[in-house]
């Protein structure tokens, strides 16, 4: 049982600080918007962190836990930009990808986007983060919410204070869009 | 197409049933649905692919995997840490 006189002191600390921030922000960056949030969201981990590193389990890696504080911070993110999107700039109007019988709209049709090698992998999530960084900024919150994966669906919408139906629907809209970017991006890059 | 919606649902409904199927199971009846609408519907075929590369792009998401320098990131979660005491 790990006691109090065990807990982490602060030059094995700042150890952690040296050994990890690159990993934490690298994984931050590609889970919000902006650069800064990014590192600030690594800042408050590590804040977190040593306020709380009486209860640091020795049994667990430093890694591990420091990555499941700044998951919780990311997901404070996101869920104040939920409730705020106003601040996150005026949504934008929904593109409607269907037509009126419910049919895919021209264009929209979804095709093979060919893929044929590990190059074309790398394409798609380069594709999948700008797209991303696109989403008006609560659809992006449910989608980063879902996959934050550290609490399941009832407790993400409870948080957010929206039922089943509309968080499964908004991610679904959310990832219609994206679908949709992406196979544009793929058209572009393959002409 | 229109007795093919009715009977097998429109594209956006079964759009919308791909995604809620990796909230919750389908109603039976739905499943069967959407199951015969892939079927038949090369479009929402391959949106459900792509649906389910994008889910495991999404959870696997790696960052730029150039390192990125972090020095500055560093002094200053340090000099945080030392105000914070």
């Amino acid at each position: 049982m790990p006691t109090v006189d065990q807990a982490v002191g602060r030059s094995e600390f700042d150890g952690w600080v040296h050994a990890h921030t690159g990993d934490l922000l690298r994984y931050a960056r590609s889970r919000v918007r902006d650069e800064a949030v990014a590192e600030d969201l690594v800042q408050l981990a590590f804040i977190a962190a040593w306020e709380g590193r009486k209860k640091f389990a020795q049994q667990s890696s430093p890694r591990t836990w420091l990555f499941s504080i700044l998951k919780n911070k990311i997901a404070d993110h996101w869920r104040k930009a939920y409730r705020d999107p106003v601040v996150h700039g005026v949504e934008p109007m929904d593109l409607d990808f269907f037509d009126g019988d419910g049919g895919w709209a021209p264009g929209h049709i979804p095709q093979e986007w060919g893929l044929d090698g590990p190059d074309d992998d790398e394409q798609i999530q380069r594709f999948l983060a700008d797209c991303l960084q696109q989403l008006p900024a609560h659809w992006r919150a449910a989608v980063e919410m879902k996959f934050l994966k550290e609490k399941d669906a009832d407790a993400i919408c409870q948080e957010l204070g929206v039922s089943a139906t509309n968080y499964w629907q908004q991610i679904h809209r959310a990832k219609v869009r994206l679908r949709d970017c992406i196979s544009t991006n793929m058209k572009k890059h393959r002409h | 197409m229109g007795l093919m919606h009715t009977l097998l649902l429109s594209c956006r409904k079964a759009a919308e049933l791909i995604e809620q199927q990796s909230f919750a199971p389908l109603p039976p009846g739905q499943k069967v649905q959407l199951w015969m609408h892939t079927r038949i519907c090369a479009g929402c075929k391959v949106f459900q692919h792509q649906n389910e590369l994008m889910d495991r792009l999404l959870e696997q998401r790696v960052a730029e995997p150039l390192p990125i320098p972090t020095t500055q990131l560093e002094k200053r979660i340090i000099a945080a840490i030392d105000n914070h005491n």
